[in-house]
């Protein structure tokens, strides 16, 4: 599975960097979501992939040396949630700067005044 | 954005979600679930409500007000948990497990516990306020 | 342990110096001036301990990771320099305060007059190479906010500027040096350092670091074109600054590390050699000045000259003339400048073509100004000609070769009669002859208040006093110039030394001297045909060239467009990645367990990988948005498959929420979805996000070879129930061993919220 996952975090990477260089804002912005799904999974599997082991003590749960590694777990976790608060950020910024300019080119927002 | 169907189902199940979200978040410390999980699915259930029937009827469980202050009280729990041990000598962060206390399904009960609290306030609270500020402002176009 | 705060006191009461001005009005400066007054009965106080030849110290910490103490050490050397430094001080808050008598920014000169205090005693009594390099700098700085006093004219503000950019670029290189002084020599504490230096293979590349910033500080030709232009600041910065104390920190600095550095060839010859141009340079460069406070600076900038040429001889002729020499100096060009500055304030000019014969208007000031120019041209009875004979007795005495001595001899005696010509000028010039001055209608001429006539007046009665005793100061000069040379002598000073060569010579340059004033203008106006400000130009250029080129630079840099930005970051990373990749290729495809993959696996990868190339295929805004969507929904499906399950809950959760803000965004973006890039550009972005694609495949592959370092995890592991109680150990993680990133991130995510709430308030 590592192959399959070195390739979706391959495409993930491309298709962002590609998104992220479009002049559209709202491409832009999706661009950005892709690379983060990108490095969160680029995180994931460099922490080791093992099927069916939890990061979970307790009854039940698997043998230490087999558990999945919870340290890259936690972050991603804490990289979801703050993309998330990043990407609601700039979206609503990027709807601002429409509102106010009439533009969704990015070109054309070089400058601060009107 | 005016469902009826979606609207009443919501209604009806809403408690149930919101005690789904306090369960999770409090048997996280143990099994998969926790302050993030347990918050972001509490405000999923509202803002399924305000989807559905509009900030209106949103603003019955949580009014935008509510979720600022939740935010606002979240963080400062969390903050305090932080900061707090500093003034027992103890390093910041530091987890105090008072003995004895234990509840049959979520474990012992500890300082952690009420920092965990603080996200949970925090997500719910950020979440719910983005989401119904912007479902108002489609709304009044 | 009184000796760090005496030195930092300036710091402590430099915010409340305007309050100072605000409560006691007219009468701040002799408020302020109680601070430096009580500096010099502290420092008077040591005074016999030091004389014996004993050392204060005391030591606070400061940075003790970077070998980095506030060490403070008070020997001869550092008293005669701190005792100047306060004293001087006083006189000048006492004149400061008259002179800038109502001045709406009265008390942020004193504040800023307060800190440079403390810095410049900082820098003479520091024993720490780093902690006198931030004193150093901060009289630098404070020596700007100062000279640009009066920033509401542009020449203020330039003269500001250029002291600034060259002193400070000088402080750059002698950090360099103190970095490899410190380093060969195993210690930043300066009286620790060994003599053993002169031998390393890198002595003279931190030689010549160390002396850029003494020599731009000093300011030594080529780099005096400064001082000139810092008379731009009020007259009283000009006389303590600019002649009695930051422009010997140079002096000091070559005097405090003479006992590591010096005795060698390259000391004697760089450090003598710079000195004596500028002694030369100085004294002729200031016959064509006509401003009263030009006039000053440039002798200032001959005698600094003087100064660093004697640290150069070295040997206790040439030492014990520098200390006296400084001594001197202060006297005489402190007085001087405050008496200028009397002038200009009576008689609205500088200009000396304009004044002469003040001397029944203002009688007290042309006794007073006749007196320092008597020192300043090496008259006997006072200190001046105990300078002068100390001077030619060391330039008798060089470690020259002996054609070279000469040549010294000579040029000594060359700047000692254009001394004479000069003091001549300013004293007889301006005071005697037909009576001329600016008028003014009904303001009838006379000598300044006695605030500002104290200041010079005790200046010039030290001078004679210790000019007709000179043997007074033997045991200070003795102490000071054993701490430059490294063991201590006795010093026999005397008004007398009997018919010598060097009195002959003396003679021999104030006769000379008054001869050259006769001829005064047809001198000057020969100097002035042949000198042109070559190394003025030249900083002008380079200063207009620095800032048109990082325009230039800064425009094709910063040229605004994000995708530029984000290409260059992009494919650099992927050159770095590839790199490796090429390094490493052998390994990329060696683990065995790469084919160990499940069928619905190769589904779920295949999907993924169809959803996400057909975000970037897609036209429509809304189909975009439901496949990043689909794509959450499957890595968060890849999460459960590979042992993630708050992963899993957490993607899910907030794929979703995600989807719903951005629908709620679209309702008021533009309807369409255009791309506004030309086919060019879209096969140009093509192909960098494929070798961006292709160096993240390739990292993939790379960093699953490596090992990672277990001991983090199984400390988690192994502590997660026994320490914190909780058998989810992602979520022991995140609550309790790194709880720290978790507050910081719910801050950052509450502080978002906040700033969406705001763009979404108002209209």
């Amino acid at each position: 599975m590592a192959l399959m996952m070195a390739l979706i975090v391959g495409t993930l990477f491309a298709t962002g960097t590609y998104m992220v260089l479009r002049r559209n804002i709202v491409k832009m912005i999706i661009g950005l979501g892709l690379l983060s799904h990108a490095a969160n999974l680029l995180l994931f599997t460099m922490g080791g992939l093992q099927r069916g082991a939890p990061p979970l003590l307790g009854e039940g749960g698997a043998k230490p040396e087999l558990m999945a590694d919870p340290v890259p777990q936690a972050l991603i976790l804490t990289a979801i949630v703050i993309g998330f608060g990043v990407m609601a950020f700039v979206l609503v910024l990027g709807y601002r700067t429409v509102q106010e300019t009439h533009a969704d080119d990015l070109d054309d927002l070089r400058t601060t005044s009107k | 954005m005016d469902s009826l169907i979606v609207r009443t189902a919501t209604k009806t199940i809403l408690p149930l979600l919101l005690m789904f979200a306090i369960f999770l978040f409090l048997r996280g410390h143990n099994e998969p679930g926790g302050g993030f999980i347990g918050g972001l699915v509490a405000a999923a259930a509202i803002i399924l409500l305000a989807v559905s029937g509009g900030v209106r009827h949103a603003e019955t469980v949580t009014t935008r007000q509510t979720a600022q202050r939740m935010m606002a009280v979240g963080l400062l729990l969390a903050w305090l948990t932080a900061v707090g041990p500093i003034l027992w000598g103890k390093p910041l962060l530091y987890g105090y497990w008072p003995p004895g206390w234990e509840i049959l399904g979520i474990g012992k009960l500890g300082t952690p516990l009420l920092f965990d609290l603080g996200v949970f306030f925090v997500v719910i609270g950020m979440t719910l306020l983005v989401v119904l500020q912007l479902v108002d402002r489609v709304e009044k176009r | 342990m009184l000796l760090p705060f005496i030195v930092l006191s300036g710091l402590i009461a430099a915010p409340f110096a305007p309050l100072v001005v605000r409560a006691a009005k007219t009468r701040a400066g002799w408020v302020i001036a109680l601070l430096p007054a009580l500096i010099v009965a502290y420092l008077a106080a040591q005074l016999p301990l030091v004389l014996t030849g004993q050392v204060i110290e005391a030591e606070w910490p400061w940075v003790p990771s970077l070998d980095l103490t506030l060490a403070f050490r008070l020997d001869g050397l550092g008293l005669l320099f701190a005792l100047l430094i306060s004293g001087i001080g006083t006189l000048i808050a006492i004149y400061g305060g008259s002179y800038l008598k109502g001045h709406p920014d009265l008390g942020r000169f004193f504040l800023y007059l307060l800190v440079f205090m403390a810095a410049m005693l900082g820098v003479v009594l520091s024993d720490n190479l780093l902690a006198l390099f931030v004193f150093w700098e901060m009289t630098s700085i404070s020596s700007y906010l100062l000279i640009g006093f009066n920033h509401d004219q542009e020449a203020s503000r330039k003269g500001a500027l250029k002291a600034l950019l060259i002193t400070g670029l000088g402080g750059l290189f002698m950090l360099a040096g103190f970095v490899l002084l410190g380093e060969m020599g195993g210690s930043y504490t300066i009286s620790q350092l060994p003599t053993t230096l002169s031998t390393m293979p890198l002595y003279l590349p931190m030689l010549i670091l160390v002396l850029i910033g003494a020599f731009t500080k000093s300011a030594q030709w080529p780099f005096h074109i400064w001082l000139p232009d810092a008379m731009q600041a009020p007259t009283p910065v000009s006389a303590y600054l600019h002649s009695a104390t930051m422009v010997k920190a140079g002096v000091f600095l070559l005097a405090r590390l003479s006992p590591v550095l010096a005795d060698t060839p390259a000391w004697l010859y760089l450090v003598s050699g710079f000195g004596l141009i500028t002694m030369v340079a100085g004294g002729i460069l200031a016959l064509k000045q006509s401003d009263l406070k030009a006039i000053l600076a440039y002798t200032t900038i001959g005698w600094l000259g003087t100064l660093v040429m004697l640290l150069g001889w070295g040997g206790h002729y040439a030492v014990e003339a520098a200390m006296v020499g400084v001594l001197t100096h202060a006297l005489y060009k402190g007085a001087l400048f405050m008496l200028a500055g009397g002038i200009d304030h009576e008689t609205g000019t500088r200009d000396i073509h304009l004044l002469g014969g003040l001397r029944r208007l203002m009688p007290v000031s042309a006794v007073l100004t006749a007196a320092a120019a008597l020192s300043m041209a090496g008259i006997p009875l006072l200190l001046g000609f105990v300078a002068k004979e100390l001077l030619l007795e060391a330039a008798l005495h060089t470690g020259y070769p002996d054609w070279l001595g000469w040549l010294a001899v000579v040029a000594v005696v060359l700047a000692s009669l254009l001394n004479v010509a000069i003091a001549l000028r300013l004293s007889y010039g301006v005071f005697f002859g037909p009576e001329r001055y600016p008028k003014r209608e009904g303001y009838k001429l006379h000598d300044p208040y006695p605030a500002m006539l104290l200041g010079p007046a005790v200046l010039v009665v030290l001078s004679l006093l210790f000019g007709v005793w000179p043997g007074g100061l033997n045991g200070m000069i003795a102490q000071a110039s054993g701490a430059v040379l490294g063991e201590s002598l006795t010093v026999k000073l005397s008004l007398w030394h009997g018919i010598n060569l060097a009195l002959i010579l003396s003679l021999t340059a104030i006769a000379l001297g008054v001869g050259v004033y006769l001829v005064y203008g047809r001198v000057a106006n020969g100097v002035n045909r042949v000198l042109r400000p070559t190394f003025n130009n030249a900083y002008e250029m380079t200063l207009a060239g620095m800032l048109s080129g990082a325009g230039r630079l800064t425009g094709k840099i910063q040229h605004g467009y994000l995708r530029y930005y984000l290409m260059v970051i992009l494919v650099v990373g992927a050159a770095a990645v590839g790199q490796a990749m090429i390094r490493y290729a052998g390994t990329l495809f060696s683990r065995p367990d790469l084919g160990n993959i499940q069928a619905y696996e190769i589904m779920i990868g295949v999907l993924t990988i169809t959803a996400i190339v057909m975000i970037a295929r897609t036209d429509d805004r809304y189909t975009a948005i439901v496949l990043l969507g689909v794509v959450g929904a499957l890595i968060s499906l890849i999460f459960v498959l590979f042992s993630a399950p708050d992963l899993a809950l957490t993607q899910l959760l907030i794929e979703t929420l995600m989807v719903i803000v951005f629908l709620l965004v679209f309702h008021f973006l533009l309807r369409d979805f255009p791309d506004h890039t030309s086919t060019f550009d879209r096969k140009r972005d093509l192909l960098i996000s494929l070798v961006v694609g292709a160096a993240a495949f390739g990292l993939v592959l790379l960093a699953i070879n490596i090992p990672g370092d277990p001991t983090i995890t199984d400390y988690f592991v192994a502590n997660s129930y026994t320490e914190a109680n909780g058998l989810n150990i992602v979520n022991v993680i995140l609550v309790d061993f790194r709880s720290l990133d978790t507050l910081g991130e719910i801050s950052v995510l509450a502080i978002a919220g906040v700033g969406i709430y705001a763009l979404l308030r108002g209209k």
